[in-house]
């Protein structure tokens, strides 16, 4: 007899909820938010389909055994469930587990599962528990492997549980699992499947490791750069610089050819190389600097929180305890008269407590901008002296392509009146040094272009390095005032909570 | 059988010899007198032939200085010893190691000859002693004159390789009749230093003249930075240029002796000590080999004999002979029996300290110090006590009669855990202070504070993160402490509750309680929350108990700090509310459970006090001996027992002697095994509360502190492990060495005759 299938809904969720509450001293039910209930459990309900869970975002275990269900949806929401028993049921693909990251016992004994996938999201699994399904396939326990803290694995009763080396197999591939099947795995259990599976298991470690490295290496690469930036040196150590000033030359090959030129680029290649490097150096160890200068801020910003903190502390305390023992006494007064002294006494105090806080709020604050403004000025000028070491820098690069260009023309033209003379008597023509107008464009081009992208990057460099100042320090400020105003906020607020106290009482 | 006939016999002796010392109250002297004939080797009773040559020396060397230097006093070179026959000083010298853990340093070594021998005043005090008895007498009579204190000090020194040297010049009046009343006393906290030099010394009539020995160690050898004194009498430390040493007249060392030929007028201040240094001190025995060149010079002696063996009669410079003296033993025994009549009194600035040999005192004191408000002694300040071997573990208290109150502290382990106990008496009331090993309860506790209406208790370690405990109670009317505990525990009227609680970090810090307080009479609750980050007001939850059981929102009231927060409803705070109320019930019991055991540990320390018992290390606590004669036997190393074959001993004795050597192994069996034992308890425990701390800290530790732990439990364990190895192999060895000995004594033919009965 098929079991008659009932739908899954608000109501029948909230009377499962109730049920578990103790009606009796919660007068108004009504008033349970949603995202105050941590459990459901629905069992034996013949529910064909998940349904109106959306709203209970905090849950963290939901039962849903022994139903009907047959795909597994609308668990979208559900982002801080840590268990989820879907167990006997008519579930055929695992899907929709991508949002639950914070799963950590998953059950689906008794589906009809044929194949483990789409779990890519659930890091945090520990328990997982899939016997007496579909599963044929051995080798898709593999992929299980992506689960580092899984250690305990049901998989009884599916179609490849009886084949010899079942278990030795999932042993050996999941060496972080404590155990199998509901039983306590042994070490020599372990030691035997490892040795059966001992080449598989090398190579597949190796091809780890190896991933891993290459990982590394480019994170590490990747910091470097981001350092680099943070200096606002980046790409200036070794020819990039050079390179890029070169990289539209127009007749480049044939220019670079003629004898002679070849020996000057390279003598100033070598030269600029040398004023980059000079430049990358002094970068980050201005960085440096001032990365000292900021961690020196940051903890001395905490020191002075800090201190403010405990005398805040000491006020408060003292204060609570003075309006614990008014209040004591307010409740024991029966006379009008000496409560309601008694009362705007209270509020006195209040507002003399508001104005100590305030005080201490002002003082701390404006400590803290001092802090920021003496960092402030050594930053601004480790930044003017970094800009103007620069300028210096550039403007020699600049000198040296003068000088290049100057030499290179010289060269050329030399050049041009023997190949003139040589034409003449050999008859032999190149096009291209024929026409001496043309060349002398092409060099005067070039050294335009050369110019250009010195300024380029001068300029990139300052820019970034004084919009970095000018970001960083209005961030800072933003942060203080903020801070500043949340607790200016905190103090009208608690004493707003006082004086309701207190008119409770009147 | 056997055991029974053994003891029936010690009995017998036990009575005889009692009955020898009342019957012959002998004058001491012939006792000893007659004991040293019986063990003085040949060499303390004659002088051989290059003794004799040194004597002559000496003699002849005395008679020049005299020419020379007419007003200065006579060199003590050759006094006579015990046996009437003139030995020279450094001969009496005996560098010996006595192979005790303890005696390894140059403190302990004269801490032990300070402590172990009674003083015996030079008479006249400004005159060299006629006589020098060597350490091993001195070492049986246990008094000695400062000449042979510091001989004694000097030769286990240098037994253990320290550049030592015997002294003899002229001290302060203080120092030579060991009168240290106006020395601050050791044992005490030297934080106050008030009205120093404000009380200024007596005259001394003799200042300047009274003789005095004491010892110099030089630097070089032994780890020592400094050249130093130390007072043999004292066993203190002094530098070469202290005030009270008003002069040296010459040193001496077990290789040669050197006369001092700088100026003393202004003390020792301007003193050199390069002894090889002939301007400044004149050696008696010239070119004979000094300390320095010792070593080198046996190597290349051993290096010529190797070369040429036989040609090597080079003219040689006369040496320094070997002692007369026998080495020097000390025993473990002796160690303990520290003071020579079982107890020594010291006056100190305004102090009295009083040491006793442990097992002295039925109730274990080994040490009283006594501070007094006033020069004069008259008023008691504190008393502070020290016990040991006590079964209820105690080791320290002090009674301070200006604060009114008394301290205990305990050896770790005992009851309760209890480390500490201190009770006061205030105006209100008495006030009782608890301490105790908090890793090791399985409450954490780590102190409870206990005055009249107020009951604190801090925690250590717990993982719910509970540090701090207050409970306020209603106020008894008039309720005498001590008599009153009982019926005070019963109407115990909680009215409020305090606990705090650390930053648990799993948890946002707003939703992390710091403080709950209960306010019982009122059926309140207060929750306050951690502070949140750069917030300084935390938020607070006020639940009231719901009248007739029926809660709606009015029951609670809360200032939320985090306005993300999720809206208020219901059910949380009534969550909390029932969570609450549980959690009262059972801190209603545990505080009935702190208030039973206050009133436990009180009634047990009674009852422990009523009836201290001493724990028995060795055999019967080894009582002190007094009886001279026995305890030299008991000296006799089994080594000796040669040079008792040649003398016919009758019957009696010969049993007594195989006793006394089967005793003594036995004793020394039980000692390294009790030492092991100690031992690794004594690792096992450092373990566990190195790894009780980790437990605990683990979370916070640094990477490099991790590694220091690591490396800690490894080397732990491995002492462990070692230790254990040791032990147990000791314990299957002692058993056959133990009947091994037994053999080869009943074989002996000394004793041979006499067993078989």
């Amino acid at each position: 007899m098929d079991p008659v299938p009932s739908r899954m809904n608000r109501e029948m969720i909230w009377d499962e909820i109730k049920k578990n509450i103790k009606l009796d001293s919660v007068a108004e039910v009504g008033n349970i938010c949603p995202t105050e209930v941590d459990a459901i459990k629905l069992e034996y309900q013949n529910i064909l389909r998940i349904d109106s869970l959306q709203e209970f975002t905090s849950l963290v275990q939901l039962d849903l055994n022994n139903n009907l269900i047959k795909k597994i949806q609308g668990l979208d929401s559900l982002i801080n469930l840590t268990w989820l028993n879907l167990s006997f049921n008519r579930i055929e693909k695992i899907q929709g587990l991508e949002s639950l990251q914070k799963l950590k016992v998953l059950n689906l004994t008794n589906n009809q599962i044929t194949i483990i996938e789409n779990m890519d999201k659930l890091e945090n699994l520990t328990h997982f528990f899939i016997g007496s399904n579909l599963l044929d396939q051995l080798e898709n326990i593999l992929y299980l492997q992506k689960f580092k803290k899984l250690f305990h694995v049901y998989m009884k009763g599916n179609l490849f549980s009886n084949e010899d080396d079942y278990q030795l197999f999932i042993v050996a591939f999941l060496p972080n699992l404590k155990i199998l099947d509901n039983k306590l795995l042994h070490r020599e259990l372990k030691e035997k499947a490892s040795s059966k599976y001992q080449a598989d298991i090398e190579k597949r470690n190796q091809e780890e490791s190896r991933k891993q490295l290459a990982e590394e290496a480019l994170q590490k690469q990747e910091a470097e750069l981001n350092l680099h930036k943070e200096a606002f040196v980046e790409n200036l150590n070794g020819p990039h610089l050079f390179n890029s000033m070169f990289d539209e030359d127009f007749l480049s090959s044939a220019i670079h050819s003629v004898p002679g030129v070849g020996d000057l680029l390279q003598s100033f290649e070598n030269q600029m190389v040398g004023l980059c490097e000079q430049l990358f150096h002094r970068g980050l160890s201005e960085r440096e600097q001032r990365d000292r200068e900021l961690k020196l801020l940051l903890s001395s910003q905490d020191e002075v929180e800090e201190r403010y903190k405990n005398q805040t502390t000491l006020v408060l305390e003292d204060f609570n305890k003075q309006h614990r023992e008014r209040i004591k006494k307010l409740k024991r007064l029966t006379a009008q008269n000496s409560a309601s002294e008694e009362i705007s006494r209270g509020y006195d105090e209040i507002n003399k407590l508001t104005e100590r806080l305030m005080t201490l709020e002002f003082k701390l604050i404006s400590k803290l901008e001092e802090n920021i403004g003496n960092t402030e000025t050594s930053i601004s000028d480790n930044i003017t002296d970094f800009s103007e070491t620069a300028h210096e820098i550039f403007t020699e690069c600049r000198n040296l392509e003068d000088d290049f260009h100057h030499k290179v023309q010289e060269i050329i033209l030399a050049t041009l009146e023997n190949v003139a003379k040589k034409s003449q008597m050999e008859n032999l023509s190149q096009d291209f040094f024929t026409d001496k107008e043309n060349v002398m464009h092409a060099l005067d081009t070039n050294h335009k272009h050369h110019l250009g992208r010195l300024s380029d990057r001068e300029q990139k460099l300052l820019s970034s390095a004084s919009s970095w100042k000018i970001a960083f320090f209005k961030e800072v400020h933003d942060k203080v005032t903020q801070q500043n105003h949340m607790r200016i906020s905190d103090i009208h607020r608690y004493a707003g909570f006082l004086r309701k106290e207190l008119e409770g009482l009147q | 059988m056997e055991a029974e006939l053994r003891s029936a016999f010690e009995e017998q002796l036990r009575i005889r010899e009692e009955d020898e010392k009342e019957s012959t109250k002998q004058p001491e002297l012939s006792v000893s007198h007659k004991n040293l004939e019986f063990f003085n080797p040949q060499s303390y009773t004659t002088n051989s032939a290059v003794e004799i040559r040194l004597l002559n020396i000496a003699d002849s060397f005395q008679r020049q200085y005299a020419v020379l230097f007419p007003d200065r006093k006579p060199l003590l070179l050759c006094p006579l010893n015990e046996c009437g026959v003139r030995k020279f000083v450094s001969t009496t010298l005996h560098p010996s190691a006595t192979g005790l853990c303890e005696l390894q340093s140059w403190q302990a070594c004269a801490s032990f000859v300070a402590n172990f021998m009674s003083l015996e005043l030079l008479e006249p005090p400004v005159d060299l002693p006629k006589r020098l008895f060597s350490p091993t007498s001195v070492l049986r009579t246990r008094r000695a004159s400062c000449f042979e204190f510091a001989t004694l000090l000097c030769s286990l020194l240098l037994g253990i390789n320290y550049d030592a040297y015997c002294v003899s010049g002229y001290a302060v009046r203080d120092m030579c009749l060991l009168d240290q009343s106006r020395l601050p006393c050791p044992l005490l906290d030297p934080e106050v230093k008030e009205e120093e030099g404000a009380q200024q010394d007596p005259e001394d009539p003799l200042r300047g003249l009274r003789v005095h020995c004491w010892v110099l160690v030089l630097a070089g050898s032994g780890s020592i930075q400094e050249n130093f004194f130390i007072d043999p009498l004292t066993g203190r430390r002094y530098p070469t240029d202290s005030s009270s040493f008003l002069g040296v007249e010459s040193v001496w060392n077990e290789l040669n002796y050197y006369v001092n030929m700088q100026d003393c007028r202004n003390g020792c201040s301007g003193l050199k000590f390069d002894l090889e240094d002939t301007n400044m001190w004149e050696p008696v025995l010239h070119g004979a080999t000094s300390r320095k060149h010792l070593i080198p010079d046996v190597l290349k002696r051993k290096e010529n004999r190797r070369i040429s063996s036989e040609d090597e009669e080079q003219p040689r410079v006369f040496q320094m002979p070997r002692s007369w003296v026998t080495f020097i033993t000390i025993h473990e025994k002796d160690l303990e029996n520290l003071w020579p009549d079982g107890e020594k009194v010291t006056f100190y600035k305004k102090s009295k300290l009083e040491r006793f040999a442990p097992y002295l005192n039925p109730d274990g004191l080994i040490t009283r110090l006594t501070t007094y408000k006033d020069q004069d002694c008259a008023e008691v300040a504190v008393v502070k006590e020290w016990y040991k071997h006590r079964n209820d573990s105690l080791e320290e208290r002090e009674v301070n009669k200006l604060q009114d109150s008394t301290s205990e502290r305990f050896k770790y382990g005992r009851r309760f855990q209890l480390l500490f106990h201190r009770v006061t008496s205030l105006s209100s009331g008495i006030e009782r202070q608890m301490e105790f090993s908090s890793y090791v309860r399985p409450d954490y506790l780590a102190r409870r504070i206990w005055s009249p209406n107020e009951m604190e208790e801090f925690y250590e370690g717990r993982r719910d993160f509970l540090w701090y405990r207050k409970v306020i109670f209603q106020s008894p009317d008039q309720i005498d402490d001590s008599v009153c505990w009982k019926t005070l525990i019963r109407r115990i009227n909680v009215l409020t509750v305090v606990e705090r609680f650390h930053r648990n970090t799993t948890k946002p810090a707003n939703e992390d309680v710091a403080e709950r307080v209960f306010l019982v009479s009122e059926g309140q609750f207060e929750l306050t929350f951690h502070l949140m980050d750069h917030r300084f007001i935390p938020s607070k939850k006020i639940l009231t108990k719901p009248p007739f059981k029926k809660f709606s929102n009015d029951c609670v009231s809360t200032f939320q700090m985090d306005l993300r927060a999720k809206p208020v409803s219901t059910l949380a705070p009534y969550k909390i509310l029932e969570a609450l109320q549980k959690e009262e019930d059972q801190l209603a019991a545990e505080i009935k459970t702190s208030l039973k055991e206050m009133e436990d540990i009180i009634a047990c320390r009674a009852q422990e006090e009523k009836e201290v018992k001493l724990r028995v290390r060795r055999k019967e606590a080894a009582p002190i001996c007094k009886d001279k004669e026995q305890k030299d036997d008991n000296r006799l190393k089994i080594e000796e027992v040669d040079v008792l074959v040649s003398k016919n001993l009758d019957a009696e004795e010969a049993r007594r002697l195989y006793h006394c050597f089967l005793d003594e192994f036995k004793d020394k069996m039980v000692a390294q095994a009790n030492f092991l034992q100690e031992r690794y308890e004594k690792v096992t425990r450092e373990l566990h509360a190195k790894q009780n701390q980790y437990r605990r800290n683990h979370l916070t530790m640094t990477e490099k502190q991790q590694e220091e732990y690591q490396r800690f439990c490894s080397e732990k364990t491995i002492q462990k492990k070692a230790t254990q190895i040791r032990l147990n192999r000791h314990k299957e060895l002692a058993h056959q060495t133990y009947k091994a000995l037994e053999q080869k004594l009943q074989q002996n033919p000394a004793f041979h005759p006499h067993l078989k009965m």
